[in-house]
């Protein structure tokens, strides 16, 4: 018995403690967007988009809370975080953070201490979405959110997007970190931008509809469009669409997205959809020359067919599929290229072939690799393959 | 005493009275029964004093007119036996014999006996202390004069309930019948289920007032010798002076009386009975209690329902693994919540954060105390609503659960996500078939909620960690409590979480006993 009452005592002073770390819900901010400014004067602006529960009984989740866009500025990231909450009724946790977003600028001077700050952090999840912004971050994340309850919402549902439409490429904190830090690649992420338009998206309820087309409501849209690279200087170079695809074709990312062939001999169109992309990347080294081959299959369905052919014939689809193979090349070469003379730096990670499959080779171009990469000879092989038809077998012109 | 009718004659006897105050002791085993049939008389009345129940019929005994009483309590002996088979017989038809003329007087009692009555359990009994034993079990104990021993004719009749559904273990298919408070009715409704002369039923009687029939119950050449004689040793150990329940049988034979969990198992049903016996465990009945009590008795038994074995496998399967299920979320989900939300909201979705934090904006309370108090409420209303009438009850339930539930939302008292909570975890804990475990349930809800409360999932993995810790050093006679799971019997796995179609589960369970498990040859 007094054994049993020296271990409750002992017990009960396990709860004088109180309770570490313990956060009621009342009390916090849920942080879900930060993004990162550089100012004029070299400050960093922290401007972050945090949910607050109003507790109000709706039954509509976005009038059960309230988003809270909070910015201030500092000489490191921390100390603008720590200003942020000088004027913040609850406190920001990072804990549900989901994107990130980094202007230009403060890509250009401030990426490492951004980076650093990021996964340092133990609020901040290794998922995160990065995405670099031609904008300036403090004005598009104040953009309305005109679909979903806010703005992140809008921001996750682009983000989720751009895998069934390969022509933009969001990576996440673990892999633009790690590629960042790699010494010979460079991270790529998605770029995002905000046009004020009234065309692009809209959403209302039914009482305005009527007043948006008479009203002169610009509202200001994200849109999330190609890849943005680091370039060897440090500055950022934005992929367009075009060439983003034919970055994610070596990535081996492309999953649905669209490819348009036409020419003379179709007298029309030809599309493809439902893409499946396989690549094999290698490296063939002969003396003091590389060359990487990149051995690039890929199959899916047609789309749209507007052409006079017959593509149940076997030599007529071979030809097709042989010009989709030469149209996906010559986005590659194109891609390639732009990197290869523009950036001058390794996105697609050719680097590291040598390193896995040829150890021995890459510890003499290691010290070069720059100037090497600039001039890499590359060696496409695209093959195409068309599955299906679609619910037609052959033009409807026909 | 002294004054009513004065000492007697007899010193043993005197001295016996004098033990009488000693009570439970076997004061009068040294007072045979005298020759003279005044003299029994006197005795009994003396020792009956004050007692309203025990009737003393003198009366004369045929043609010879020779002196003879009855002794009995009124109410638990058949009084048609009484007045056709002894008084009847006794007094007038052995008249008509003419017989006791011829015969010794002094065996008169022999004779009746073996020639007059016609009654099957009768019982000579030779001492005081014999003839008191019988009377105060129903027995109707018969003195002649000049005979210095006396019979006992077992004529036990026992107002009880008809045998009936069972309340607390209802099933949808399978037998319906219950245990009533008659031990005989139980026995009979086991032997009917059992018909094998391996069956065996030994009585032990248990308690110097109310020298209650416990009677243990095992199909022999099943039963793990070790666990029968461990069984029998610790019923013979108990030293009480009244038992009303089985309830109490069992606080006296449990392996580790400090324990939280039951470690016996708990059944009103012959038809769960006659399984665990077949199975090679035993049964205990109490006299007076409709409960039998099952060993040994582990943990995963008090997960499977009596229907169980009626079911086809597949819906068994799936009942039982939600019966899992929803065992971890009676013990864990109120706890993890808190946990949750005040110490781990990473571990949560954004949107589900958001709107649970949304419903905790302009609440007063830390999640904890707020989970505490709905808690308590929940605990309070169900047993609040347990000792009522039955109509009283489900007002109370109706008022507790929809007007506080819905006011103290309303109010911004509590969460709706809480009650939610709350709710759900209350019923999830009355899917544990075996009630005695699921109490215990909720007891630890509480510690756990302290520990997650305070600690986070830290505290409710360690919390979790000392019940699994100590559940695994707790044993049901010498049977470990978590088995078949730790120490693992494979084998017996066709029968834990899932269950095998019937046809493939062809041994008996190997953690009980090991001898003979084939159940069929």
């Amino acid at each position: 018995m007094k054994r049993f009452l020296l271990f409750i005592c002992i017990l009960l002073t396990l709860s004088l403690t109180g309770c570490w770390g313990k956060k009621e819900l009342g009390d916090i901010s849920i942080v879900r967007a930060t993004g990162i400014d550089m100012e004029p004067n070299g400050d960093i602006r922290v401007t972050i988009l945090a949910e607050e529960p109003t507790g109000s009984k709706e039954t509509s989740a976005s009038m059960r809370s309230s988003t809270w866009i909070g910015s201030d500025t500092g000489s490191n990231i921390r100390e603008a975080m720590k200003k942020l909450l000088s004027h913040s009724a609850k406190r920001p946790l990072w804990i549900q953070n989901q994107v990130i977003i980094i202007s230009e600028d403060a890509a250009n001077k401030a990426l490492k201490e951004t980076l650093d700050f990021f996964v340092r952090n133990r609020e901040i999840r290794l998922d995160n979405n990065i995405l670099i912004s031609k904008a300036r971050v403090y004005d598009l994340l104040q953009l309305p959110s005109s679909v979903q309850s806010n703005l992140v919402d809008y921001l996750i549902g682009m983000i989720e997007n751009t895998k069934f439409w390969s022509e933009s490429y969001i990576a996440d904190l673990k892999t633009y970190a790690l590629k960042y830090t790699d010494d010979y690649v460079s991270p790529v992420t998605g770029s995002i931008d905000y046009y004020n338009t009234t065309m692009k998206t809209v959403s209302t309820g039914r009482e305005s509809y009527g007043m948006l087309k008479t009203g002169d409501s610009d509202i200001g849209i994200p849109v999330v469009e190609g890849c943005a690279a680091i370039k060897k200087d440090g500055s950022i170079g934005v992929l367009t669409y075009d060439e983003t695809q034919g970055f994610l074709w070596i990535m081996g990312k492309v999953k649905e997205g669209v490819i348009e062939i036409e020419g003379p001999e179709y007298n029309g169109k030809l599309v493809m959809i439902n893409i499946n992309s396989k690549i094999d990347k290698k490296a063939i080294i002969n003396e003091d020359e590389v060359e990487i081959v990149l051995n690039l299959q890929v199959n899916g369905d047609i789309g749209i067919d507007t052409t006079e052919i017959d593509l149940s014939k076997d030599t007529l689809m071979k030809n097709a599929e042989k010009d989709f193979s030469k149209k996906i090349e010559n986005q590659l070469r194109a891609t390639v290229k732009r990197a290869q003379k523009d950036f001058k730096t390794d996105i697609f990670c050719f680097s590291e072939i040598l390193i896995k499959k040829h150890p021995n080779a890459w510890k003499s171009m290691e010290s070069d690799w720059e100037n090497i990469y600039e001039n890499l000879k590359i060696t496409y092989k695209v093959e195409t393959t068309i599955h299906r038809m679609g619910m037609l077998n052959e033009s409807l012109y026909q | 005493m002294k004054k009513f009718l004065g000492l007697s004659n007899n010193q043993k006897f005197d001295e016996a009275m004098k033990g009488i105050e000693n009570i439970g002791s076997n004061s009068f085993d040294e007072v045979k029964i005298s020759k003279s049939i005044d003299e029994n008389s006197k005795y009994l009345k003396m020792i009956f004093e004050n007692c309203y129940d025990i009737v003393q019929k003198k009366f004369k005994i045929g043609s010879e007119q020779i002196d003879g009483f009855i002794v009995y309590v009124n109410g638990i002996v058949d009084k048609n036996f009484v007045t056709e088979k002894i008084l009847n017989t006794l007094m007038t038809e052995s008249r008509l014999t003419e017989l006791e003329k011829k015969i010794n007087k002094n065996k008169l009692i022999e004779f009746a006996n073996k020639n007059i009555t016609s009654i099957g359990d009768t019982k000579k009994v030779y001492t005081i202390q014999e003839a008191l034993d019988n009377i105060l079990k129903a027995n109707c104990v018969l003195f002649i004069d000049g005979n210095d021993n006396a019979l006992a004719f077992n004529i036990k009749t026992y107002e009880s309930r008809d045998v009936s559904t069972p309340i607390t273990e209802s099933v949808i298919r399978g037998p319906m019948e219950g245990y009533t408070e008659n031990i005989n009715t139980n026995t009979a409704l086991l032997r009917n289920r059992v018909k094998t002369i391996n069956l065996k039923t030994e009585s032990f009687e248990i308690g110097s007032i109310s020298k209650t029939t416990v009677v243990i119950c095992y199909i022999h050449g099943l039963i793990d010798i070790g666990i029968l004689k461990e069984l029998r040793e610790r019923i013979e150990k108990i030293e009480v002076d009244m038992i009303n329940d089985s309830g109490e049988i069992e606080h006296y034979i449990e392996d580790s009386t400090f324990s939280p969990f039951p470690q016996v198992g708990v059944t009103e049903r012959p038809d769960t009975c006659a399984a665990a016996l077949a199975e090679g465990r035993a049964t205990i009945l109490v006299d007076g209690s409709p409960f039998a009590l099952v060993v040994p008795n582990v943990f995963a038994h008090f997960l499977t329902a009596p229907e169980d074995k009626y079911n086809r496998f597949y819906f068994t399967s799936f009942i039982r693994l939600l019966r899992y299920i929803s065992f971890f979320i009676s013990l864990f989900l109120p706890s993890l919540y808190v946990a949750l939300i005040t110490f781990h909201q990473e571990m949560i979705p954004s949107s589900l954060l958001i709107t649970v934090a949304s419903s905790y904006a302009g609440i007063p309370f830390p999640a904890v105390v707020e989970a505490f108090l709905l808690e308590f409420t929940f605990e309070i209303l169900r047993e609040a609503g347990l000792r009522l009438p039955k109509p009283i009850g489900q007002a109370v339930n109706i008022v507790g659960a929809l007007i506080i539930g819905e006011a103290g939302v309303q109010a911004g008292l509590s969460s709706r996500a809480m009650v939610v909570i709350v709710a759900f975890t209350g019923i999830t804990s009355f899917a544990m078939p075996g009630y005695n475990a699921a109490r215990i349930v909720r007891v630890f809800r509480f510690l756990l909620l302290v520990l997650g409360g305070t600690f986070g999932l830290f505290g409710i993995a360690i919390g979790a960690l000392f019940i699994l810790v100590h559940m695994a050093s707790l044993r049901s006679f010498g049977v470990p409590y978590l088995s078949p799971l730790a120490p693992i019997h494979f084998k017996d796995w066709k029968d834990l979480f899932i269950k095998f179609p019937s046809k493939y589960i062809k041994d008996r369970p190997t953690f009980i006993q090991k001898y003979n498990l084939r159940k069929r040859n």
